[in-house]
């Protein structure tokens, strides 16, 4: 890289006097009168805190209508100090909110809270996911008789599973739009399948044995090893591939791309 | 696949408006006469998604203009190649008219700030956005533009007037220049400088866009908010640069608290009549 | 043949055709329990923010009262905070 030592100090020094507030040494590097500078450097300061909330607010809605602004925006500070995003692309900051919530001292009395933002994270993610192609039929319909047991499935990149103990999809869904926050149950636990069709968002509750097939079928296994003895997985197979959440399989041994 | 429609090049002769969200519906169904439309780039890096979508919709009808904000093109970080490659591939799939990042830098030590924060001018801080900028446009196998960034603090160790930066950037590294003239008047305003000493001091030929957009008085000064009409001094501003310049392809940029489409439309259109009566003998409809 | 590979042979049978277009229901593969939700229109970009400088950051907004961060919530958790049932009462 080029010798920009002097840049990279300043910038250092700069972004250290953003996130901190002890800002006053940094005066000595602005330039006009240094009481008006720190004022300034502060409009800077309340901006990348500010777009950090932004950013989690607009990935985690229902979380934050349901904690009100200003316990969103404590968690959020606290979230982004202690994880900056890693990333230019403030649309792919937060996916470690959930496990901060999960965890956070003040949200104790909401265990469920960090299982909802996990549906949101998933929601959030579908919505950016990469566009997969369809299944090929044709070839799956070559796969011989005996192979059959063998197959193994891709999914789509939008697709996950969200398993909870709480009811999360009827607090989520109570948190929509047009919703008042009450949910229509109050008990879980909620598995429920995310993915992305005609360029929207979907959600379903999956029944405990489909969830378990589901789960197994995303982590790898075939349909032999996903199939749970006695029952009839055609309607949970059916509705994975119409949804197009299936996008390619591999009919060998070990599991492929 | 199906068929795609060619890119569409601006009218340099109209005004174009930033796309955002609210408004998707809205000009999806109106098709309203707009030299281009403007998007975070960033905003659509996914490889999918409804955001990508409406995008690909949109670029049959209007010529885009791919506005960056995570480059950090000023950082001593490494420059993120997977940003740009994220880049590239938005740029190949939207064939964009115009490509154009920001002339400041946003992240240190792998953390991101979110935030176009300002350079010292100085004769190493050129030195190392020029490499940057030479970087991107080799990448891209194109001319990006970099757009001159309001700056709230001024650096002890600057040497160079901001305009002479920007000039100089884009005279070594052949890139073109996004000409801010809101950032021009809030820096101005704010530091008790001329806004005109950046005019001066850019190559007319270089500039290959303007950004025209609103910002608010404060206790601390002016601020930047892209949530505001443009200003009566931004557009004397306007009016006397593209007198000089002639016209070029304008946007209207409205970030927060965004409007109905009919405002945006209706600042749009001032724009439009100020561009027209540029249109000097000579110069006109490039 | 066993159960299991009857099974996945019928299943496999009933997705390809669906695939092919050779089912007249597209309705073959609803959900075992529950119904679909769709929430379906594109969410803003955040990095707008990046440029509106500030704006997004409510300028010189004051902050809220010192401790009501930290305290019970404030939003629609009062609709369902302490109703639910805690999990494993099943």
């Amino acid at each position: 890289m080029s010798g920009a030592e002097a840049l990279a100090r300043l910038q250092a020094e700069f972004a250290a006097a953003l996130v901190a507030e002890g800002d006053a040494g940094f005066a000595s590097r602005l330039a006009g009168e240094p009481s008006l500078a720190l004022r300034r450097l502060a409009i800077y300061r309340r901006a990348v805190e500010a777009n950090r909330r932004g950013a989690l607010r607009s990935a985690y809605p229902v979380v934050a209508r349901l904690v009100g602004e200003a316990f969103f925006g404590e968690a959020a500070r606290r979230f982004a100090r202690d994880c900056p995003p890693d990333d230019a692309d403030l649309n792919r900051f937060g996916g470690g909110f959930p496990a901060f919530l999960a965890a956070y001292p003040h949200a104790s009395e909401l265990p469920w809270l960090g299982d909802v933002a996990r549906l949101e994270w998933a929601w959030h993610e579908a919505l950016m996911a990469a566009d997969s192609p369809g299944l090929d039929y044709a070839a799956l319909a070559r796969v011989g008789e005996a192979a059959q047991p063998r197959v193994r499935f891709r999914f789509h990149a939008a697709v996950r599973l969200v398993r909870s103990s709480w009811p999360v999809l009827a607090i989520w869904e109570a948190n929509q739009p047009g919703r008042d926050g009450t949910p229509d149950r109050e008990e879980g636990a909620d598995d429920v399948l995310v993915w992305r069709e005609d360029e929207r968002v979907r959600a379903a509750l999956l029944a405990p044995p489909e969830a378990d097939f589901v789960a197994r079928l995303m982590e790898g296994a075939s349909l032999e090893e996903a199939a749970a003895d006695g029952w009839d997985f055609s309607a949970a197979l059916g509705h994975l591939a119409a949804g197009g959440m299936l996008a390619g399989f591999s009919a060998g041994t070990p599991a492929a791309s | 696949m199906p068929a795609r429609h060619p890119a569409r090049a601006p009218d340099p002769g109209r005004a174009g408006i930033g796309l955002r969200t609210p408004h998707f519906e809205a000009l999806a169904g109106r098709r309203p006469a707009l030299s281009f439309l403007e998007v975070h780039s960033e905003n659509y890096f996914a490889d999918g998604g409804p955001a990508l979508a409406w995008l690909e919709r949109f670029r049959a009808d209007y010529a885009v203009s791919l506005h960056g904000v995570g480059l950090s093109l000023g950082s001593t970080d490494p420059l993120d190649r997977g940003h740009l490659a994220r880049l590239a591939r938005l740029a190949a799939r939207i064939e964009p008219a115009l490509v154009s990042e920001h002339l400041c830098w946003s992240s240190v030590g792998g953390a991101h700030l979110g935030e176009l924060l300002p350079l010292p001018y100085t004769q190493e801080a050129l030195d190392h956005v020029c490499a940057r900028v030479a970087e991107v446009q080799e990448y891209l196998g194109r001319r990006i533009l970099v757009e001159n960034v309001s700056a709230y603090v001024r650096f002890a160790s600057s040497t160079i007037p901001e305009g002479e930066f920007v000039a100089e950037v884009a005279r070594r590294t052949g890139c073109g220049v996004l000409l801010d003239l809101n950032n021009a008047w809030v820096n101005a305003a704010n530091h008790g400088t001329d806004p005109r000493d950046l005019l001066r001091a850019i190559d007319p030929a270089s500039v290959g866009e303007i950004h025209l957009a609103g910002h608010e008085v404060t206790p601390d000064g002016l601020v930047d908010t892209h949530g505001a009409p443009v200003s009566p001094e931004v557009w004397a501003l306007f009016a006397e640069a593209v007198g000089s310049l002639g016209p070029v392809p304008t946007l209207v940029e409205w970030d927060t608290d965004i409007p109905p489409l009919d405002v945006l439309l209706a600042e749009a259109g001032r724009a439009d009549a100020i561009l027209a009566r540029a249109r000097v003998p000579g110069r006109a409809a490039a | 043949m066993n159960p299991k590979r009857a099974l996945i042979r019928s299943a496999l049978a009933g997705v390809i055709a669906a695939g092919l277009g050779q089912l007249a229901s597209a309705h073959d593969g609803e959900p075992a329990a529950g119904k679909e939700k769709c929430y379906g229109i594109a969410k803003a970009g955040q990095n707008d923010c990046g440029t509106a400088t500030h704006a997004c950051a409510g300028l010189a907004k004051k902050d809220n009262a010192p401790d009501e961060w930290k305290y019970v919530p404030k939003g629609t958790c009062a609709k369902l905070g302490g109703k639910l049932k805690p999990p494993g009462g099943k």
